[in-house]
């Protein structure tokens, strides 16, 4: 009788102990993971913020409807930055130490990752970037960042080599790109690009961040004799310069990389826009992929918030995806440390084909996705896949 | 030569617009003294609603020329009754913060009402270009100029002939003389601050249709400050032709020198005419600025 009870005494405190090594790892308990994530909720930048939102809301469902992590149910704690750096570092203080999370899915954009490194460094907390993927935040390289999408400098080198191959080799090219860290990595990739292929460059023309009006610009690409034109712009650049391109008369391409192909560009630009082509790493709502896609999102989101998804919604998802598939890795033994040596020997993993496989490694922490081509087709109203 | 004319030309489009935004600035601080800060943010609202009003009822683009001044001037009303009037007798530093904060409230409410998805204006004018000169123009830019021109003519008689013009460059002068004179200054008030919202809400519409609606329409208001600023910011038909000025000059700046100091090379000019004439091209010398 002695003996049993000591064996159940042990037993018991056995479970209490690791069920207190449990607790204490930050993010985890017996029955939940706890991700966090800040994007701009509110103001022009919501545009994106909430599209990525409603997508990792789509993947944590699915995952919990499918039994969770390893049976740990994934709760969300999403934050709004405004697209504000200061707010991110804020969002990520209250994420990290009051949230207590165990990873980090999403924050705005560039600025906003670098300003709340620091903390997710000090923490150990592993951070995921799917929306942006400029060089400065991954070179140097962090410990606990990773990147999924496709680096701006080398996915502009592809698209301009691939725009090449559909070229007239005396064509004259042009790059219009944002004064930023997203437009520095665009130049490098065009220029890149341009020498190694001996392309003729007639220049690189750069504008001021969140500038509205580019007649000046187009004027002077046409001046130059440019027929393509790849442009570094997020949205609202990209449709000024479709349609000053008409108005001007300019009879070239506008190349857009897929920071802007959001569907609603082909409405904006108008007929204008007709033609465009633009490089993604994320695929279409109408492949299978996407409609997969969108059966589960009109079982986990209601009417509203369907008609705000766009192609950051799939990057979301796969952000979700991929820090699932991390965890479930680690088993029993989930910790934040755990997380990002499982992230480091991430290899093939699948995104239901919304993307090409995941592969990082510890000397590699950006994900560089297979890109796919579209052109803008205005009578249809959708980017059209365009065959390489 | 034909590149010269075609950045000439395109300035001019986009500077009828600055042109227009501005004289609501001037408007205000004509007859009030306060610059308000919210007006890019003012022209944003009217231009939503203009729009929404537009796809609920299916009316034609043209419509929205009349709507938005409509909707411009309750707005201005409705604003300067519940945010300014209460102010009046502050300082003039409390009553431009208090407009700062209205331009972040109504950003915030923009997003929250409208969310932030960019959207076509609806019923856009024509897509076709009309060439004139052998330069080409969207309709919508050549009836933005048109709209401009007859703006900035009205101001001026307005505000030359009428009684409530005179009444209005009576305030601006002493607004205790003007009182004493048997102006209600409060109605001035009202009326300046209706008369910026109109011209700002064709400013915006004008602006939307050609580009689109979106929550970051305001920094277009942005724009148009330093075109008060040259112009005067007293002078509501000086800060048209500011307008003018700004548009040209940027384009020119992006067209010869560097299109990364086109968006600073309205504010180079600033800084030289404000040397020169430190009310600017036509504005009066007794300017108190903030």
């Amino acid at each position: 009788m002695t003996r049993k009870l000591t064996l159940l005494s042990a037993t018991i405190a056995a479970i209490a102990l690791t069920a207190a090594a449990q607790a204490a790892e930050p993010g985890v308990t017996a029955t939940e993971v706890k991700l966090g994530g800040s994007t701009a909720l509110t103001g022009p930048g919501a545009l994106v913020g909430i599209a990525h939102d409603l997508g990792e809301k789509v993947a944590a469902a699915e995952i919990n409807d499918a039994g969770g992590i390893n049976g740990r149910k994934l709760v969300r704690y999403f934050e709004d930055d405004g697209y504000v750096p200061s707010r991110t570092v804020q969002a990520m203080r209250k994420l990290v130490e009051i949230d207590e999370v165990l990873g980090v899915t999403a924050s705005s954009g560039t600025a906003s990752t670098i300003a709340a490194l620091p903390l997710a460094e000090e923490k150990g907390v592993p951070m995921l970037q799917t929306a942006a993927q400029n060089t400065v935040m991954f070179n140097p390289p962090h410990k606990n960042l990773f990147g999924v999408g496709r680096s701006y400098g080398p996915g502009t080198t592809e698209f301009v080599k691939f725009l090449a191959g559909r070229t007239d080799k005396s064509a004259k090219w042009i790059a219009v790109v944002q004064d930023d860290d997203y437009g520095d990595d665009v130049q490098s990739g065009y220029e890149k690009a341009v020498k190694e292929l001996g392309l003729t460059s007639v220049g690189v023309l750069r504008y001021k961040r969140g500038q509205k009006e580019f007649s000046a610009e187009i004027v002077k690409a046409k001046q130059l004799g440019a027929k393509m034109i790849v442009s570094g712009a997020i949205i609202g650049e990209n449709v000024a310069m479709a349609k000053e391109m008409k108005r001007i008369g300019l009879d070239a391409q506008l190349a857009i990389l897929w920071s802007g192909r959001i569907p609603q560009l082909i409405d904006l630009m108008g007929e204008a826009g007709n033609g465009v082509i633009a490089a993604d790493y994320v695929g279409e709502f109408s492949d299978p992929a996407g409609q997969a896609f969108m059966a589960k999102a009109k079982k986990y989101l209601t009417a509203d918030e369907l008609t705000k998804l766009n192609r950051y919604s799939l990057t979301g998802y796969v952000g979700i995806m991929l820090m699932a598939d991390a965890i479930k890795r680690c088993g029993q033994e989930v910790s934040r440390a755990c997380v990002i040596a499982k992230l480091e020997t991430a290899k093939d993993v699948q995104t239901n084909g919304l993307t090409s496989p995941i592969n990082l490694s510890a000397d590699n922490h950006v994900a560089e996705l297979k890109l796919s081509y579209t052109i803008a087709d205005f009578a249809k109203k959708e980017w059209v896949p365009l065959a390489k | 030569m034909q590149y010269f004319a075609d950045l000439v030309i395109s300035g001019l489009a986009i500077g009828a617009i600055y042109g227009l935004i501005g004289m609501g600035y001037a408007c205000i601080y004509k007859a009030t003294g306060v610059v308000n800060f919210a007006q890019g943010e003012v022209m944003m609202l009217i231009t939503y609603v203009t729009a929404s009003l537009l796809t609920l009822t299916t009316w034609p683009f043209w419509m929205g020329l009349v709507l938005a001044p409509a909707v411009g001037i309750l707005v201005g009303i409705v604003v300067e009754r519940v945010v300014i009037r209460p102010m009046i007798g502050r300082p003039s530093f409390a009553i431009v913060m208090v407009t700062i904060g209205l331009a972040v409230l109504m950003r915030s409410l923009i997003v929250l009402f409208w969310g932030s998805e960019p959207r076509e204006f609806p019923g856009r004018g024509s897509e076709d270009v009309i060439q004139i000169l052998g330069i080409g123009l969207y309709p919508v830019q050549v009836l933005a100029f048109l709209i401009f021109i007859s703006a900035a003519a009205a101001a001026w008689a307005f505000l030359r002939y009428s009684r409530l013009g005179i009444a209005m460059r009576a305030t601006a002068l002493s607004e205790q003389i003007a009182m004493l004179m048997g102006v209600d200054v409060r109605r001035i008030s009202g009326l300046s601050w209706a008369g910026a919202a109109a011209l700002s809400g064709l400013a915006g519409v004008l602006f939307a249709s050609a580009a689109y609606v979106g929550p970051d329409l305001f920094a277009v208001g942005l724009k148009a400050f330093p075109a008060t600023i040259l112009g005067g910011l007293d002078a509501v038909t000086g800060s048209a032709f500011g307008g003018l000025l700004i548009g040209v000059t940027e384009n020119l700046v992006g067209g010869y020198v560097d299109s990364s100091l086109k968006e600073i090379a309205g504010f180079v000019v600033i800084i030289f005419i404000l040397m020169l004439r430190p009310n600017g091209l036509f504005g009066d010398r007794d300017v108190e600025r903030v």
